[in-house]
């Protein structure tokens, strides 16, 4: 039985609205501040974090009994990153986050890489009971008895690794054995050991000689879900490359290209910027790579660079606004996109409070309507879909960051200052 | 000898203070509390304190912990108390942060190395087992490390036991753990072990997956060799040789990093067997890092290769790695390449390798000319310097007058490799203007080094050669408009004074101090001071004017001119 005959015979799953955190207001009471700029769950699933424009790191934790349908809760938050100056070039570093990483579990304690645009941070979250020492008179030395006053969860600012990239961080990803990770940015992958942060090791650089021949930025980057030498890098032309770290030391050159074939005769005004990658992740199983571009998700199997498995429109109305969206500049929007711990559907955000749970075949796409009564607003999309967008389509209401649960069919999104959960 | 009672007290209170680094502090006190409680209070009360209420603290206090506790053992009562301190730690070991683990490792291995093994050995041993046994990878790491600290001193079946829990390490699904096992594998084999146990360990670790594991298990394999050379031909080369295969090019890298010491171990027939090809194949990997070690050690395989491989296989790939595309390489090139002049003889010198130094000098990255350099002493043993002379004057100019300071620099210790080689005649003629041009760089650093390296020259050249060439080069600064340049002259004297002899200190050096010593810029004045401090043991010939130089200066106008001239005047009495 193949693929295909599977994915039709396996009912969609279906989704609910379990939980949703924030309130309707309109764009303008929005706080800049509170949008959300990054999400991650952590590699048990047990916690959700997600990183504001403020720089705050936020921390939900599950806690439902029902070990099917998880529950978040806000359990605690963080400083992470605060506004800062760089002298050398005199401008200002943004405090937002841009990318959340969980390392694996040790103990009691939470393990987070957070980054903003230039400064990659580790911190350590554990659970600790505050004692004080019950003051006693004694003439003998006797030892101090203590009372616990309160149980918290305590940061702890474990590393951080210092101002290494020249140009605006956009994904830290780390390793399968928690020992490496790699950060991006426009123009460079760079290599670090976890435990050391006065050096880096630079494993691509597409720095041109003139940089007047700049053609392409990387704009994502990830580690390959169980082996520790691939990882995955998309570019602004559509490109994607999978690099082994053990072939060579520096990348470019020796990096598979996953790229398709340009179609002269479709080509537009607008096509060399829409097909640029906003992200691009493994499948849970490794066997395949989801990428998205502004209109699509392609599909691509490891084992062909050629093309991709599937190309899956995501929303084909979109391509009749593709004017408008030039205009208000949304179309520079970068959505993630999550995979299924099963590798059989994607996640990907959309505008107008959506966001489509596709079946990595291309079988079936469903749209969510986010909304604040909890009801779940499903519709499937057909292929060849098409429908007239009106003036009430919000482009300001977009999702830019979801994710899946590692192990379960949960996902959280998020949109502006909000944070919802689906489940099956 | 007790401290006060108060004092114990309060450091006793911090131990729980709110403050971070105060317990920190605290915690680094602990044997101090330990003996004041006594040794019996300390087994009653110190340490049950430490597991309820200590262990639970933040990671720094407790690399503080686990360094204290390495110091326990006489403080609990000798090292028939081993097992009180076991619980702690057990607690310490499984702790996820590296420093705590390292900390802790290096206290086990205090504490073990007194502590009487095999009384404690079944406590112990359940420690271990603990460890061992735990779910989390800590654990486990913790335990990895603790094997190899125990092992010698415990009972066979013991050992039996222990290595059985290792090769469990060695094959845990967890990557990290693998690590740690391949890491501390080095040290296992350092110890007698039966073959069987150790071979089922080296065959998993050679096959891992894992690039890091296979590095790591290079290192134990070195070790094994040099520990238990027997086991080499069946054991050691066939693992060896695979990894000389290795796609990975990090684990090539350290092959070829380590190949002068394996070779030197497994003697030269193994080692040329074995490894020549993968030698040759290294100097041409398409990985730029794997060439630049292979050039780098190229000096120092005369333990793997003979002069008959070198001429066939080496020498012909020497051309192409001297235009290589990467800097690195051609700089690593330029560096070793001289080991291998002995090898080849004068013909072979002449033939192959001066046409390569030849090259590299004229290459148009200065740090590869820098390299150069230091391959020169080699090649002169062997040919000469006049063939080379010739092509050394022209890019020794050139590196001096580079742009950028640090070439000019390294440029200084050439000339003094250069000087020390070469007969007086073209030193006073083409190098004296050099070195001349070195003291008068605008750049401090520059002028620092061309006058170190003056102390070179005058060490190896002797006194009557120094008086001849050196010294009219540094008198020849006192007159130079900018101070800088007065400078130099002293900062010259300084050094080559103590090779003068004294009839020339007297002529010619101090009629200097006394000139300078009235130097309109303060600084040179001071410096006059300082130098005539520096070579008090020189100038006990010439005490009355020296000592007249000293009172004018003792009696500056500047007050920090005073100072150094009281000051030396005082020595001198």
């Amino acid at each position: 039985m193949g693929n295909h005959q599977m994915a039709q015979n396996m009912a969609f799953p279906e989704w609910k609205c379990s939980q949703f955190f924030g309130e309707r207001v309109e764009k303008d009471e929005v706080s800049d501040e509170d949008v959300i700029s990054a999400l991650s769950f952590d590699t048990t699933g047990n916690f959700l974090s997600l990183g504001d424009k403020a720089g705050r790191l936020i921390v939900f934790k599950n806690i439902s009994k029902n070990s099917s349908r998880p529950e978040y809760e806000y359990l605690t938050e963080l400083q992470s990153h605060v506004k800062e100056f760089d002298y050398l070039k005199s401008k200002e570093i943004d405090e937002k986050i841009n990318d959340i990483q969980w390392l694996r579990p040790q103990g009691n304690n939470m393990y987070i890489l957070t980054t903003n645009d230039k400064t990659i941070k580790l911190w350590k979250i554990s659970e600790k009971s505050i004692k004080r020492a019950i003051p006693v008179k004694s003439s003998t030395l006797k030892l101090p008895k203590l009372e616990v006053i309160e149980r918290g969860f305590i940061p702890s600012l474990m590393e951080v690794y210092p101002h290494l990239h020249d140009y605006s961080i956009n994904s830290v990803s780390v390793c399968s054995d928690g020992e490496f990770f790699i950060s991006a940015d426009d123009l460079s992958v760079n290599l670090w050991n976890i435990e050391r942060t006065n050096d880096t090791f630079n494993i691509i650089n597409l720095k041109p000689e003139q940089i007047d021949e700049l053609s392409e930025v990387i704009t994502a980057a990830n580690f390959h879900p169980t082996s520790n030498n691939l990882i995955v890098v998309a570019s602004s032309t559509g490109v994607l490359r999978v690099a082994d770290l053990r072939v060579s030391s520096k990348c470019e050159k020796t990096a598979q290209i996953f790229a398709e074939a340009e179609d002269p005769a479709s080509k537009n005004f607008f096509t060399e910027i829409i097909c640029s990658l906003s992200d691009a992740v493994f499948s849970a199983n490794g066997k395949y790579i989801f990428a998205r571009d502004f209109l699509n998700v392609k599909v691509w199997d490891l084992a062909n660079t050629k093309s991709p498995v599937a190309t899956i429109p995501i929303f084909e109305p979109l391509k009749s606004k593709l004017c408008e969206l030039y205009e208000n500049e949304c179309i520079f929007d970068k959505f993630s996109i999550s995979t299924s711990p099963c590798s059989n559907y994607i996640l990907t955000g959309l505008f107008n409070n959506n966001f489509h749970i596709l079946d990595r075949t291309g079988d079936r796409n469903m749209q969510f309507e986010l909304n604040y009564s909890r009801r779940t607003v499903v519709k499937p999309i057909p292929k060849k879909f098409f429908e007239p967008l009106g003036p009430s389509y919000n482009f300001d209401r977009k999702i830019l960051k979801s994710a899946w649960h590692p192990t379960q069919n949960c996902v959280a999104v998020a949109c502006m200052n909000s944070l919802f959960f689906y489940h099956v | 000898m007790t401290e006060p009672q108060s004092v114990v007290g309060t450091v006793i209170e911090d131990l729980k203070s709110d403050n971070v680094k105060r317990r920190i502090s605290s915690v680094r006190q602990l044997p101090t509390i330990a003996s004041a409680l006594g040794k019996d209070r300390t087994r009653a009360e110190l340490l049950p304190f430490i597991i309820s209420e200590l262990i639970e603290d933040e990671d720094d206090v407790l690399a503080a912990l686990a360094e204290s506790i390495g110091d326990f053992l006489d403080l609990i009562g000798g090292p028939a108390h081993v097992s009180a301190l076991l619980p702690i730690l057990e607690s310490l070991g499984n702790n996820d942060d590296t420093v705590v683990r390292e900390k802790t490792t290096e206290a086990l291995r205090k504490i073990f190395t007194r502590a009487d093994v095999r009384k404690a050995e079944q406590q112990i041993l359940s420690l271990v087992r603990k460890l061992a046994t735990g779910s989390s990878a800590s654990a486990k790491i913790a335990a990895s490390n603790i094997i190899p600290i125990i092992y010698t001193s415990t009972s066979n079946a013991a050992q039996g036991e222990l290595i059985g829990l290792f090769t469990t390490f060695t094959q845990d699904e967890s990557s990290v753990v693998r690590k740690s096992a391949a890491l501390n594998f080095k040290d296992l084999v350092k110890q007698p072990a039966s073959d069987n146990e150790l071979a089922s360990i080296i065959r998993a670790l050679g096959k891992d997956e894992q690039e890091f594991v296979r590095i790591y298990f290079l290192d134990a394999l070195v070790n094994l060799a040099r520990a238990s050379p027997t086991k080499q031909p069946t054991l050691i080369v066939p693992q060896m040789r695979s990894l000389a295969d290795d796609p990975s090019w990090r684990v090539r890298y350290s092959l070829c990093d380590k190949l002068p010491e394996i070779g030197s171990l497994l003697g030269k027939e193994v080692a040329k067997k074995t490894f020549l090809p993968f030698y040759v194949k290294c100097l041409q990997d398409t990985e730029s890092e794997v060439r630049n070690i292979a050039c780098q050690r190229m000096g120092k395989l005369s333990s793997v290769l003979d002069a008959e491989d070198v001429a066939l296989k080496v020498l012909p790939l020497l051309k192409t790695l001297a235009g290589d595309s990467q800097v690195h390489v051609r700089a690593a090139l330029a560096g070793g390449f001289s080991g291998l002049a002995p090898l080849v003889g004068k013909k072979g010198t002449n033939d192959h390798l001066v046409p390569v130094f030849l090259t590299l000098l004229r290459d148009e990255n200065s740090e590869v000319r820098v390299a150069c350099f230091s391959a020169l002493d080699e090649l002169s043993k062997v040919v000469g310097l006049d063939v080379l002379s010739q092509s050394l004057f022209p890019t020794l100019n050139e590196l001096v007058g580079d742009k950028n300071f640090r070439v000019r620099v390294s440029a200084c210790d050439f000339v003094a490799a250069l000087a020390k080689a070469l007969p007086d005649a073209d030193f006073t003629t083409r190098l004296s203007k050099v070195i001349t041009e070195l003291i008068n760089d605008k750049v401090f650093a520059v002028r620092d080094a061309a006058i170190s390296s003056l102390r070179t020259l005058a060490e190896s050249k002797g006194s009557p050669w120094t008086e001849r060439n050196l010294l009219p080069l540094v008198l020849g600064q006192q007159s130079q408009m900018n101070y800088l340049n007065r400078m130099s002259t002293l900062f010259g004297l300084t050094v080559i004074v103590p090779f003068l002899p004294q009839e020339t200190v007297i002529r010619q050096v101090v009629p200097v101090l006394q000139a300078l010593s009235k130097d309109t810029v303060p600084n040179i004045r001071l410096n006059v001071g300082k130098t005539i401090a520096a070579t008090k043991a020189n100038l006990r010939g010439s005490m009355e004017s020296i000592r007249k130089v000293l009172t004018i200066l003792a009696s500056d106008q500047d007050s920090e001119v005073a100072l150094v001239g009281r000051n030396t005047l005082e020595s001198f009495s």
